[in-house]
């Protein structure tokens, strides 16, 4: 139904993708934990995702006791990443409501980017406050992430 | 203003009551004419009645006819005597009111009898009047005003005109004046009496003329407690001075010196020029009559006109044609206002204004399809038109490439297809070179296969997609492209979502060695007409500019809601940005300023691209989730003026064409493309029939490859 609109996140870390197509899911700054497992493995969960559509509230009976989920779905290519805890029935469950959990076998990891604004704002705190260490480390900051996308991006 | 008066017909009702009532009933005037408006209607019916009187009465009567008019207008003309009464014809026994008894001057030439007689009407007039209002024939009052005449105290008038009423008359009386009605002036300024002109302002109009500067400084000078002290002296000085020029130029040195001593200002102000003026006595005769004879050195009529009529009581001077250039004034406010209104300039029909407030009709705006082209089979994502307005460039989810040709302001023809490769997903942006020869696509989503550069006039084979003549740039890079505007080069720029950003010139070098900008996830992309700023927008609701000769950039627009496409207009001053959950906004590239919302459409998920058009690019188009509308935006006003209905999906492309203002092409998830112009008139409409251009039969660019058997549309004549 027309082309999707995507939008991406700001994090000049990391950035989780959808593996089939690569669009932008969320950023490790919105990682909550790590110990969390899924239908295929390792999963992570989030306080903020965006790019995806989520079908209705199911209940459903996990490990750690009976929760409301939906389900979520990448918006540009409608494959599986993970699901959304609408409510938790348990009291010390009650954490993760309102956040998603990415299963990392449904999506990939890329580095991010500076920002260009952001770039410049660190040059010129570098610049203001000592001289050699802060040119020193913007080249290599900016060449680094040029670098690595080379390397992690595949056809 | 005296008035004439009207006791001459007062005897010949008398006298003959019963001719002259039915003589009178037929003399009647209309009810404009009593009203006080003189037209020439009425102008001839007193000129009947007139005769009709003169022949059958008494020199005592006709005396009052004849009589020295102190209006100046009226000498030797006996009709023009009387057409200063329009209201003439009464019937016999009621009176007209209007220039009984109120006119000493003429009271001196009447005989004894006819004064008496006279007095008895007026009193019977008073008890019969109504309302104070003077009236020809009491079954009719005359709503005809009272003037306060301007030289006399002795009136009738109980409602003097206004200060608007009567400046509206003078410029009426002008510009009948100015068409030649010299007639109905007379009567016009006799019945309103307001002079179009002040008499010291023609005096001062005709002294003009012949340069007659001691004149002006006398009127001037009578002006004097009308106008500004700092006015007074200015003009009072120029006009001297131009009489000293005078003096000068012919040599009089002694008059020129008598003028200096006394006439001339001691203001300390003014002190250099007459210094400078006196220096001059002392120069050689010659010299100066050379020096001054010379035109060039007397300053030009006009703007002594001009400085006059700034400078000048506002009522004293009228400025030339002032009835026309209202008229016109009115009219471009009209037009402002005209929502519809697509046609530059003033239509050659109609009223121009005058009778009714103007306004288009939907005739010259796109309001019906006249063509559907169903060639894609896949949703329609991007339209555009080439820079020359020639070509229609469209693709979409299929992968495939189609141009058209634009016939005329309502069909397309085809024109070339290609199909840029298989694993696509489609494309989402396309642009034109500058001398519209050329296209750049670019893949959608985040399969980023790099930027096609076609050749639109080569023709391929559809069945062997990516072949030599298309040039692609960045494998593996490149989402969005956009060509710079000069027809000379085709450089342009490439970014995409993962921070490559780079320019190279297609004409050179096809390799890397651009210089890039990093840090940027680059949406959507506009390159300016100067050749080296290029616009981008990025996922952080941001609208920079870049300039790749000195590697600076800007940042320009800040918004508070992703941008999904962005747009400018020609003159490069207003950017028109599609927000994802803000609606569509107009922001001034100059000052960095939100100009308007505008309300109507959603856009949450989709693309949705909005574009300028029409004459002055004035409006604004686009399509909305959720309801299958283009509608179209005045640029002014936050709701829409006009909504085109009949596509079957939502709309994602909208382009209008940049040659015929009342073009408007739309691209939806229907799988057509939809042409909107404006229906001739007096044309039936009929609604067309989708068709399937390239495979119309005479068209040789037929492919010949056919992998269904489509139906045959009959063949399009145009």
């Amino acid at each position: 139904m027309g082309l999707p609109f995507v939008e991406w996140i700001d994090d000049p870390k990391q950035l989780f993708v959808c593996a089939k197509c690569g669009t932008c899911l969320t950023g490790i700054k919105h990682l909550v934990s790590e110990s969390f497992r899924g239908g295929t493995g390792t999963a992570y969960l989030f306080n903020h995702v965006i790019n995806v559509n989520m079908t209705e509230s199911i209940r459903r009976v996990m490990t750690t006791g009976t929760h409301w989920v939906r389900d979520i779905d990448c918006r540009y290519c409608n494959s599986r990443v993970g699901w959304f805890y609408e409510m938790a029935l348990k009291e010390d469950q009650q954490y993760k409501e309102g956040h998603f959990i990415l299963e990392l076998a449904l999506t990939k990891r890329i580095p991010g980017m500076v920002d260009i604004v952001a770039q410049k704002r660190m040059k010129s705190d570098a610049a203001s406050s000592s001289g050699e260490s802060g040119s020193s480390n913007n080249p290599s900051v900016s060449s680094l992430s040029f670098e690595e996308e080379k390397e992690d991006v595949t056809v | 203003m005296k008035r004439s008066t009207a006791a001459s017909h007062d005897p010949a009702s008398n006298g003959n009551s019963v001719t002259n009532f039915s003589l009178s009933r037929l003399f009647q005037l209309s009810a404009t004419e009593r009203q006080g408006v003189t037209t020439r209607r009425s102008l001839r019916l007193q000129q009947a009645y007139e005769r009709l009187v003169a022949g059958g009465e008494s020199p005592s009567v006709t005396v009052p006819i004849n009589s020295p008019e102190p209006h100046a207008s009226s000498d030797g003309n006996e009709s023009l005597a009387s057409s200063a009464t329009p209201n003439i014809s009464p019937p016999p026994v009621k009176v007209r009111r209007m220039q009984v008894g109120g006119n000493p001057a003429a009271l001196n030439n009447r005989s004894v009898g006819d004064r008496l007689k006279e007095k008895q009407k007026d009193l019977q007039s008073h008890v019969t009047t109504t309302e104070g209002s003077s009236s020809t024939a009491a079954a009719a009052p005359s709503t005809s005003t009272t003037t306060v005449a301007l030289n006399s105290s002795v009136t009738t008038r109980d409602k003097p005109l206004s200060d608007r009423q009567r400046n509206t008359v003078r410029v009426i009386s002008q510009y009948l004046r100015e068409i030649g009605m010299t007639n109905t002036v007379e009567t016009l300024t006799d019945e309103s009496g307001c002079r179009e002109e002040d008499p010291l302002a023609t005096q001062f109009r005709e002294a003009l003329e012949k340069s007659d500067w001691g004149t002006i400084v006398e009127i001037v000078d009578q002006l004097k407690d009308q106008i500004k002290e700092s006015s007074y002296m200015t003009l009072r000085v120029t006009f001297l001075e131009e009489l000293l020029k005078t003096h000068f130029s012919s040599g009089d040195l002694i008059a020129a010196l008598a003028v200096l001593q006394k006439e001339y200002p001691r203001h300390p102000d003014f002190l250099d020029r007459r210094k400078h003026y006196g220096s001059m006595l002392a120069a050689d005769a010659d010299y100066l009559k050379s020096n001054f004879a010379d035109s060039i050195v007397m300053t030009q009529k006009s703007d002594l006109l001009d400085l006059a009529e700034d400078l000048f009581p506002p009522t004293f001077l009228l400025p030339k044609g002032r009835l026309g250039n209202i008229i016109d004034q009115a009219f471009k406010t009209q037009v402002q206002t005209c929502r519809l209104h697509i046609n530059k300039g003033f239509p050659a029909h109609g009223s121009n204004g005058i009778l009714r407030d103007h306004k288009c009709n939907t005739l010259h705006f796109p309001n019906r399809t006249s063509q559907i082209i169903s060639d894609h089979e896949a949703e329609v994502w991007v339209l555009k038109f080439s820079p020359n307005g020639q070509y229609l460039a469209s693709t979409g989810k299929s992968g495939l490439i189609y141009i058209f040709k634009v016939l005329n302001d309502r069909k397309l023809a085809y024109y070339n297809r290609y199909m840029l490769s298989d694993e696509l997903d489609g494309i989402n942006c396309l642009s034109w070179s500058g001398d519209s020869n050329f296209i750049a696509c670019g893949s959608a989503g985040n399969s980023h296969f790099g930027i096609f550069l076609i050749d639109i006039h080569r023709i391929v084979d559809v069945e062997f997609p990516v072949q030599d003549h298309i040039i692609r740039l960045g494998v593996e890079k490149f989402t969005v492209a956009d060509f710079f505007p000069s027809p000379r080069q085709h450089r342009i720029v490439c970014a995409d979502q993962k921070g490559n950003f780079t320019v190279h010139d297609v004409d050179h070098d096809l390799s890397d060695k651009g210089n890039d900008f990093e840090g940027l996830r680059v949406n959507g992309l506009y390159c300016l007409k100067d050749g080296r700023t290029v616009l981008a927008s990025d996922t952080l609701f941001r609208i920079r500019s870049y300039n790749f000769e000195n590697m600076t950039d800007l940042t320009l627009i800040e918004e508070a809601h992703p941008i999904v496409s962005f747009t400018l207009d020609s003159p490069e001053e207003r950017c028109l940005i599609t927000t994802k959950s803000g609606g569509i906004r107009m922001w001034c590239l100059e000052t960095r300023t939100l100009i308007q919302t505008f309300f109507g459409s959603v856009h949450a998920d989709i693309v949705v691209n909005a574009c300028f058009g029409g004459a002055n690019e004035e409006y604004i188009a686009s399509g909305s989730e959720g309801n299958n509308r283009v509608m179209i935006w005045k640029r002014d006003e936050k709701y829409p003026v006009k909504y085109l209905d009949g596509h079957n999906g939502s709309i994602n492309a909208i382009a209008w064409n940049p040659h015929f203002k009342n073009m408007l092409v739309s691209g939806s998830d229907d799988h057509t493309i939809r042409v909107w112009s404006s229906v001739p008139p007096g044309s039936t409409f009929v609604e067309p029939v989708p068709e399937i251009l390239s495979r119309v039969d005479e068209d040789p660019r037929d492919s010949p490859v056919d992998c269904e058997p489509y139906l045959r549309h009959a063949s399009v004549k145009y």
